[in-house]
C-alpha cells in the first residue's frame, strides 16, 4: 500500500510523492515526511513556519532547535548565492550586493534548483530577470533602454560559464582545418562552445574592466567600480580556443552568418550576399579573410567539403 | 532485499594510496608546471564527481591528466543515498560512464539526502536515524553498488541537529549500514569532532563503534567556530583535537588508512595545502600540531565545492 503526502506550503508546484510504507502511528512522521518537512523549512528560510520544529529536531542549552534548523536554512542560501556570484561576477559588480541578492534570493525561490550540479544553477538567471524586467512604459527612452542591462550581461556571462565546460574543438582539430580552397564556398560549423549573444551596450569593455577591477579587490587593492557600459548595438561571439574562453565583437555580417549557423541551418550564401546587398565574389573573399582567424581560433568548425 | 553484501564485492577496502589532497582549480596552473608526484607532494587526489559530470573543458583535461600519474577518488555529493524518492537514474549513468574513463580508486559519496520532489538543495542534509531509514539506505547502496559493480564508500557529514525520532547514533547506524550492504567507510574526523560538540557526543565513543575494518578512507579539515556550535567549513589549518582524533582512528584501524586533506575555501597555494598535509605523517609519529581553532571567518559550510566560477578564463598558457 501506498499514501500520498499531504500538500504542501511550498510556492511552486510540486509532484505528489508515494512512500513504500504506511505507518500507522500518525505520531511517528516517515522518512519521506521528514524530508519533506525539512526540505520545505529549508526552502523557505526565515519564512517557513517553525510550527513542529522542537517536536522533531532535539535542542540544546547551548543551541535551540530552531537556531540549529536555521544553520541549514542560512547555508543553503548563503551557498547558492555565493554560486550565483561566482558565475555572474560581472553582474554583482553592476548591480551591487544587495541588488544582486534580491534578484538571486528571487530566482532561486522561483526555481529552485533541479540538477545534480551547481553547473545548471544559472541556466535560467537571465530569462528569471527578463520575466521580472519592470515594463518601461512611461520612462525615458534611455532609463527604460537600461533595464535590458541585467539580463544581457547574465545571458553574456553564461554563454562564458557553458563555453568552459561544453565540448570543444580541442580534441578534434585532426579532421578540421581552414578552407581548402579559397574559390569555394566552405561548409561551416558552430561548436557547442561558441555563442552569439547581441546586446545593446558596450559589454565587450565592461567585461574587461569589470575583470579587472576584481583582480584588483582580489589583490587588495583599491578601484573605483567600472562605470555603467556605454548605449551601443554589439553581437558578441563567446568562443573557446585551446580551453580559454574569450569574447570577440562580431560584424554584422559575421554576425547574422553566426545566428544561422546557431539555429543549426546551412548558409545559402547567395540569398545571404544578395540580402547583405554584397557582390558573391566580394562576400566570399571577406569569408575568406576572417575565417583565416575564426577557424584558427576554433570560433567556427570549416568542416571538409 | 537481501540481508548479505552482494558477494562480487571485495570485503575489504583497497590498499592505502597514501596522503592527498581535494583536487580544486585554483590549484590546475601550478599543477601544469609540477605534473609529477614527486614534484607536488601528494600521493593521490579526490575530485568531486559533480564538477566533472558533463564537463569537457580545461578541468577535465587536468583530471585526465593528473590520472596518468595518480590514483584518483570521486567523490560525491549529489547521489543522495538517503532520499525517499528514486535514485536519480541520469545522474547514475553519467557517474558509471566517468567512472568507467577515469578508472577511481573509488567512488565516495555521503550519508545524507540532499532533496527530494526533483528539487536538490546542494547541502548534506541529516537523515533521521531511525529503522526506516536504515533499511531504506541499505536498499539505495546495494542498488547503487550493484549497478556500479563496485562497493561504495560513505562519509559521515557535519550534523548540526538530531531528530527526535532517532533510534541510532550515527555510529551505530554507520556499523548496522556496513554489516548489511557491504559498503565501506570514508570517516571524516573533522566532522566527527564538529558534530560532537553540535550534538553533545563522545568522539571516542564515535570511532569506538565503527567497523573500522570497513575504513577506506579518512578526511582531515579545519572547522569554525562559532562560539555555540562548530561549522564545517573547511578553510582553515586542521585543529589539534582532529589531529587527536585522527591518530587515535589510524592507531586504532592498525593499518595505514588513504588520507586526505579538504580545504574549500580560502584555499592556500598547493606548497601550503602540502605542508599541511606533511602534518598528516608527523601525527603518525607521534608530533601533534598544537593549533586553536580560528574563530569563524564565514558562517557557510562548504561540503559542496562551488567551482562554478570565471578562474578558469585566465588560466595560464597550456604546456
Ligand atoms: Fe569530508
Amino acid at each position: 500500500m501506498s499514501q500520498t503526502l499531504p500538500a504542501t506550503d511550498l510556492p511552486w508546484p510540486t509532484a505528489s510523492v508515494r512512500t513504500e510504507q504506511t505507518h500507522e502511528r500518525c505520531d511517528t512522521p516517515t522518512l519521506a515526511e521528514q524530508q519533506r518537512w525539512l526540505l520545505e523549512r529549508v526552502l523557505l528560510g526565515p519564512q517557513a513556519n517553525t510550527r513542529l520544529v522542537e517536536e522533531r529536531i532535539q535542542g540544546s542549552a547551548a543551541l535551540s532547535a530552531a537556531q540549529r534548523l536555521a544553520i541549514y536554512q542560512e547555508g543553503y542560501r548563503l551557498r547558492l548565492l555565493e554560486c550565483l556570484q561566482a558565475e555572474f561576477p560581472a553582474l554583482h559588480v553592476c548591480l551591487g550586493e544587495s541588488l544582486f541578492r534580491l534578484f538571486a534570493i528571487g530566482y532561486l525561490e522561483q526555481q529552485p534548483s533541479r540538477h545534480y550540479s551547481l553547473y545548471q544553477l544559472g541556466e535560467g538567471f537571465a530569462d528569471f530577470l527578463s520575466r521580472t524586467r519592470p515594463a518601461g512604459s512611461g520612462l525615458p527612452a534611455d532609463t527604460a533602454a537600461q533595464l535590458l542591462l541585467p539580463e544581457q550581461l547574465a545571458r553574456l556571462e553564461r554563454a562564458q560559464a557553458r563555453a568552459l565546460r561544453a565540448m570543444g574543438t580541442e580534441q578534434r582539430e585532426a579532421d578540421t582545418g581552414r578552407p581548402d580552397h579559397w574559390l569555394s564556398w566552405p561548409v561551416l560549423e558552430l561548436p557547442d562552445t561558441s555563442q552569439l549573444v547581441d546586446v545593446n551596450f558596450d559589454l565587450l569593455d565592461y567585461l574587461q574592466q569589470t575583470d579587472r577591477y576584481l583582480l584588483a579587490q582580489q589583490q587588495g587593492e583599491q578601484q573605483d567600480k567600472p562605470p555603467l557600459p556605454a548605449v551601443t548595438s554589439q553581437s558578441l561571439l563567446v568562443y573557446r580556443h585551446q580551453y580559454r574562453v574569450n569574447v570577440v565583437r562580431l560584424e554584422p555580417w559575421q554576425a547574422t552568418m553566426v545566428r544561422q549557423l546557431q539555429q543549426g541551418q546551412p548558409c545559402d550564401w547567395s540569398r545571404f550576399a544578395a540580402a547583405l546587398g554584397l557582390a558573391e565574389s566580394e562576400l566570399l573573399s571577406r569569408l575568406h579573410l576572417w575565417l583565416a582567424r575564426a577557424a584558427a581560433q576554433s570560433m567556427v568548425v570549416v568542416l571538409p567539403s | 532485499m537481501s540481508a548479505f553484501p552482494s558477494c562480487s564485492l571485495p570485503a575489504t577496502p583497497p590498499p592505502s594510496p597514501g596522503f592527498g589532497v581535494g583536487l580544486r582549480s585554483c590549484h590546475f596552473p601550478w599543477l601544469e608546471r609540477h605534473l609529477l608526484p614527486q614534484q607536488s607532494g601528494v600521493d593521490w587526489f579526490e575530485a568531486i564527481t559533480e564538477n566533472y559530470l558533463d564537463h569537457y573543458g580545461y578541468a577535465r583535461r587536468m583530471l585526465f591528466r593528473l590520472r596518468e600519474h595518480y590514483p584518483i577518488v570521486l567523490h560525491g555529493v549529489s547521489l543522495s543515498i538517503g532520499a525517499s524518492e528514486p535514485l536519480d537514474a541520469a545522474y547514475l549513468h553519467k557517474l558509471r560512464q566517468l567512472a568507467s574513463e577515469l578508472q577511481p580508486a573509488w567512488i565516495s559519496d555521503h550519508l545524507c539526502w540532499t532533496g527530494m520532489l526533483g528539487i536538490n538543495s546542494h547541502d548534506l542534509l541529516p537523515l533521521p536515524l531511525t529503522r526506516e531509514s536504515l533499511d531504506h539506505v541499505c536498499a539505495r547502496v546495494q542498488q547503487v553498488q550493484d549497478y556500479l559493480s563496485r562497493p561504495l564508500v560513505l562519509e559521515n557529514p557535519s550534523t548540526y541537529f538530531c531528530f527526535q525520532q532517532n533510534e541510532y547514533h550515527e555510529w551505530e547506524f554507520l556499523a548496522e549500514l556496513v554489516r548489511r550492504s557491504g559498503c565501506q567507510l570514508l570517516v571524516d574526523v573533522n566532522n566527527i569532532y564538529v558534530s560532537s560538540v553540535n550534538l553533545g557526543f563522545d568522539p571516542q565513543q564515535y570511532l569506538a563503534g565503527l567497523p573500522l575494518q570497513a575504513v577506506a578512507q579518512c578526511h582531515l579539515a579545519g572547522p569554525s567556530d562559532m562560539g555555540t556550535h562548530l561549522i564545517d567549513t573547511h578553510d582553515q589549518p586542521v585543529p589539534t583535537a582532529v589531529w587527536r582524533l585522527y591518530q587515535q582512528l589510524i592507531s586504532a584501524c592498525e593499518r595505514p588508512v588513504a588520507t586526505l586533506l579538504e580545504w574549500d575555501a580560502r584555499i592556500p597555494d598547493f606548497p601550503e595545502l602540502v605542508a599541511e598535509l606533511n602534518l598528516a605523517r608527523e601525527v603518525l609519529q607521534g608530533h601533534i600540531p598544537q593549533r586553536e581553532m580560528a574563530v569563524a571567518a564565514s558562517s557557510l559550510s562548504t561540503p559542496v565545492a562551488a567551482s562554478v566560477g570565471r578562474e578558469l578564463h585566465i588560466a595560464e598558457p597550456l604546456s
